[in-house]
């Protein structure tokens, strides 16, 4: 995973919205590389920084308020530590709440790793009028503590320096002296000589600060690599501490917070303190009405940007993909190494980058929220509404994406904190009615509702209604069914710190928003052009040489009539739409089609529609132009008047008509439902980190698809409709 | 909750002594309190020590959510927001009123 094994590696550590990344940011001058961690997808930042004497690799590690760790994901913290690579800690304190960051830094201090204390939001810390002795600080942690300001760029030089003298030490400070009561002493103690055996070459003060971190992280745990002896040896300390009325816990935390309060009340004061603009913000944002009220502007607009602001962008990268193809399309000879180029990989391409704009727009709008505070007030605001669903506040703007496109929406699922939640939210946000469905309900109802009403209104708009409203029962529906089901788990907990309005600063959220979109086009990025690939393939292949030659003599028939040029080219056109049809009836995905009709007939739909649903896998949009071809009409979009007509005259083998509003309808929710999208599956596949999880994502909206069109099909007919 | 309390304020503060223990919950808006004990599951309760909630912290009911849930606490100058479910939880001597 570390890409330049041996370089010694500074981490970059604090608690969330403590300015790590801008610190980082402005040390590294944005040289950064994304990775990830294993096993866990949480992205791995790293920069290669020179100091003076020697060059170090920072790494950006996820924000945390201690090193106690119940989960993997949490564990990466303390993996990181322990690494041989790891030479100094620069951890990150926010002058502001300076007890609860200093609460990290002496457990860093503890751990016995060199560590360096940058105190950043200096300027802020001002504004309110504190004063804080960094040396007594300096002193009492053995540790530099140096102030900055990493959105002004102010005290690098010092840290740096701070970090490069860390480096150079020869020997280790000895941790701060915090005195533990004397039975937790005696605990300790019953764990060292198993500490001993799981790390033997740690130092004393390492292995006691092993035991303690043991002590409060281990017992129903779901750690990895924690030996089973020590793990028993904290359960029976535990419950004999508990029988004798002690809390473990809450000795190691209180005692560290007493030393640290004793620290800061000497080191810092507030002879003036000035009162926070940051509550009087809040006083409007969290109101109960003009809170309410913010909220749904400022999603309205996240919403409007998605749908509308990233049209013309979306609308320019189509055009240019198709110009692209044309071009490479007429410069290379006909053939299946033009299909394979034309329709296979320009097009998979362009299907990544269609994502762009929108991923950009909805990073950028997130990034923004984040850095200014106002995302954890959207989770404030909306998290009783999130709560019965089993969900996290924080869920909500994720979901509210997925309106407009799922891809971006399953990436936004990052600013969740808990894997667990993370994971349901993206189970459950492809089943919100992105807008890629739209054309498909609109070619749908313009083909079986065209003029029809009902009550006063006009049948095409109840059916869209009906398919979003069905589509948010659902989506909350799947989520709560995971989290019980799949996910079952500890009580999800809100538990949100409400970081003071800051405005954030653009190039950041720019970096940020870059670099997400980079993950997307590379990680994700390849999976869909191999699909599209594949794809491709299966609707192409195998070609039938008779039907080509078939063709190719009637064209000639047609050169040779005597006709105007125009009716001539008409005709021809015809024909190669009429072969194009022939030829996709017998390719694999046509043969696969016929295969399915029998599964498809109870739910209203024929062979034909079978292939439409398997070329629409690379796009829910698609299904309009596979049907284009499948009913050999060529180019088509959903407003085609030709190709509604086909839809309307297509029969199935009895006589019947396939489109009635039943199977319409049928198809619209068939389409809701299914997980018709390849970007969803490579995406969720990259953001889960395993594929059992796409997997899992298909068959169960399938499954669902299946069932509901079942239910609407068959259930429609006993009730009389046709 | 909030805010109908000063009537009462005597009233309820005795039948808290007496009858339950009170809660962080049960704080009205603005008013300070001093943290007794913390009874959620320990991964939680763990989370909240160590985020600096600890008996004899001194802690404040701020804000509430427009739809009642959750709760926005003033604690160590920090504000952290926690459902009414993990406050319930949370048992507090409430400061006399200053
Ligand atoms: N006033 C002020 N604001 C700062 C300073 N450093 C960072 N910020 C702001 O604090 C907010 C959070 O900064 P980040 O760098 O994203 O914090 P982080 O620690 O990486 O946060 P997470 O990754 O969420 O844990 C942003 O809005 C920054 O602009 C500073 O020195 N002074
Ligand atoms: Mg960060």
């Amino acid at each position: 995973m570390n890409p330049r094994a041996g370089t010694p590696e500074i981490l970059i550590a604090g608690n969330p919205n403590s300015g790590k990344s801008t610190l980082f940011n402005a040390l590294s001058g944005g040289s950064a590389r994304v990775g990830n961690y294993p096993g866990v997808t949480v992205d791995r930042t790293t920069a290669t920084v020179r100091l003076s004497a020697r060059q170090v690799a920072l790494v950006d590690v996820p924000g945390m308020y201690s090193l106690t760790a119940n989960s993997p994901e949490e564990q990466l913290a303390v993996d990181a530590l322990v690494a041989s690579e790891t030479r100094a800690v620069v951890c990150v304190v926010d002058a502001t709440t300076l007890q609860r960051g200093l609460y990290l830094a002496l457990q860093l201090r503890e751990s016995g790793v060199p560590v360096v204390v940058a105190l950043n939001m200096m300027d802020a810390a001002e504004r309110m009028g504190l004063r804080i002795d960094t040396d007594h600080l300096s002193e009492s942690f053995g540790a530099p503590v140096v102030p900055v300001v990493a959105t002004k760029r102010q005290g690098l030089d010092a840290l740096l320096n701070a970090v490069e003298g860390q480096l150079g030490l020869t020997s280790p400070v000895d941790a701060p002296s915090v005195s533990y009561p004397a039975a937790l002493e005696a605990d300790l103690s019953e764990l060292v000589p198993l500490v001993e055996q799981w790390r033997p070459g740690a130092s004393s003060q390492q292995t006691r600060a092993v035991a303690l971190w043991s002590l409060l992280s281990l017992d129903e745990d779901s750690l990895r690599g924690v030996p089973d002896s020590l793990r028993i040896a904290v359960q029976e300390l535990r419950s004999a501490a508990i029988a004798q009325g002690r809390n473990p816990d809450l000795e190691i935390i209180a005692t560290r917070y007493a030393w640290i309060e004793e620290q800061v009340s000497r080191a810092s004061s507030n002879p003036d303190p000035k009162p926070s603009v940051s509550e009087r913000i809040d006083n409007v944002l969290t109101h109960p009405v003009f809170g309410l009220v913010v909220f749904a502007i400022v999603m309205f607009l996240i919403f409007e940007a998605l749908f509308t602001w990233a049209e013309p962008a979306i609308g320019f990268i189509e055009g240019l993909t198709a110009a692209l193809q044309g071009q490479v399309a007429g410069s290379l000879p006909d053939g299946v190494l033009q299909d394979l180029i034309v329709e296979g990989i320009i097009a998979g391409v362009g299907n990544v980058i269609v994502f762009a704009p929108q991923i950009l727009l909805l990073f950028l709008f997130i990034g923004f929220l984040e850095d200014s505070g106002y995302l954890a007030r959207v989770a404030f605001v909306i998290d009783r509404v999130m709560k019965g669903v089993g969900l996290h506040g924080k869920a909500f703007v994720p979901l509210l994406s997925g309106f407009a496109c799922a891809i971006p929406a399953v990436m936004a699922t990052r600013t969740i904190e808990r894997r667990r939640d993370r994971l349901v939210t993206m189970l459950a946000l492809p089943l919100m009615s992105c807008s890629a469905r739209l054309p498909v309900y609109i070619l749908v109802v313009g083909t079986v509702f065209a003029g029809a009403t009902l009550w006063w209104f006009s049948a095409g708009a109840v059916a869209l209604f009906a398919m979003y409203t069905l589509s948010v029962v659902v989506t909350l529906t799947a989520a709560a069914v995971i989290r019980r089901t799949i996910l079952p788990g500890p009580a999800p907990t809100f538990m949100l710190e409400m970081p003071p309005y800051r405005w954030p600063s653009a190039q950041i959220l720019w970096i940020n928003a870059w670099r997400r979109l980079r993950i997307f086009l590379v990680d994700a990025g390849t999976i869909i052009l191999a699909m599209t690939v594949l794809l491709w393939a299966l609707l192409s292949f195998p070609k039938s040489d008779e039907i080509a030659v078939r063709y190719s003599q009637e064209r000639a028939t047609v050169a040779q009539m005597d006709l105007h040029p125009d009716e001539a080219a008409r005709l021809v056109a015809a024909l190669n739409a009429r072969e194009a049809s022939e030829q996709l009836e017998q390719s694999v995905a046509g043969r696969f089609g016929h295969a399915l009709e029998p599964v498809l007939r109870p739910i209203g739909f024929d062979w034909q529609i079978g292939v439409g649903i398997i070329g629409a896998f690379a796009a829910r949009e698609v299904f309009i132009s596979t049907l284009g071809v499948v009913f050999g009409i060529g180019e088509t979009d959903q407003e085609n008047k030709p190709l509604r007509q086909a839809l309307r005259e297509a029969r199935h083998s009895d006589g019947t008509p396939v489109m009635t509003p039943l199977s319409g309808v049928s198809l619209m929710v068939f389409f809701l439902l299914a997980c018709q999208c390849m970007s969803t599956i490579a995406v969720v596949r990259r953001e889960s980190g395993a594929w059992k999880w796409p997997a899992f994502l298909f068959a169960y909206m399938t499954v669902l698809a299946y069932t509901g069109s079942f239910l609407v099909y068959q259930g429609g007919r006993l009730f009389g409709f046709e | 909750m909030a805010g109908n309390s000063k009537r009462f304020a005597n009233e309820k503060e005795i039948h808290y002594q007496l009858v339950m223990k009170p809660s962080l919950a049960d704080l009205a808006l603005g008013q300070a309190a001093e943290i007794v004990s913390i009874d959620c599951d320990r991964s939680i309760s763990r989370r909240l020590m160590e985020m600096g909630l600890i008996p004899g912290t001194e802690v404040r009911v701020v804000r509430v959510a427009p739809l009642g849930d959750p709760i926005e606490l003033r604690v160590r100058d920090y504000a952290l927001s926690v459902r009414r479910a993990e406050a319930a939880r949370i048992a507090v001597v409430p400061a006399r009123a200053a």
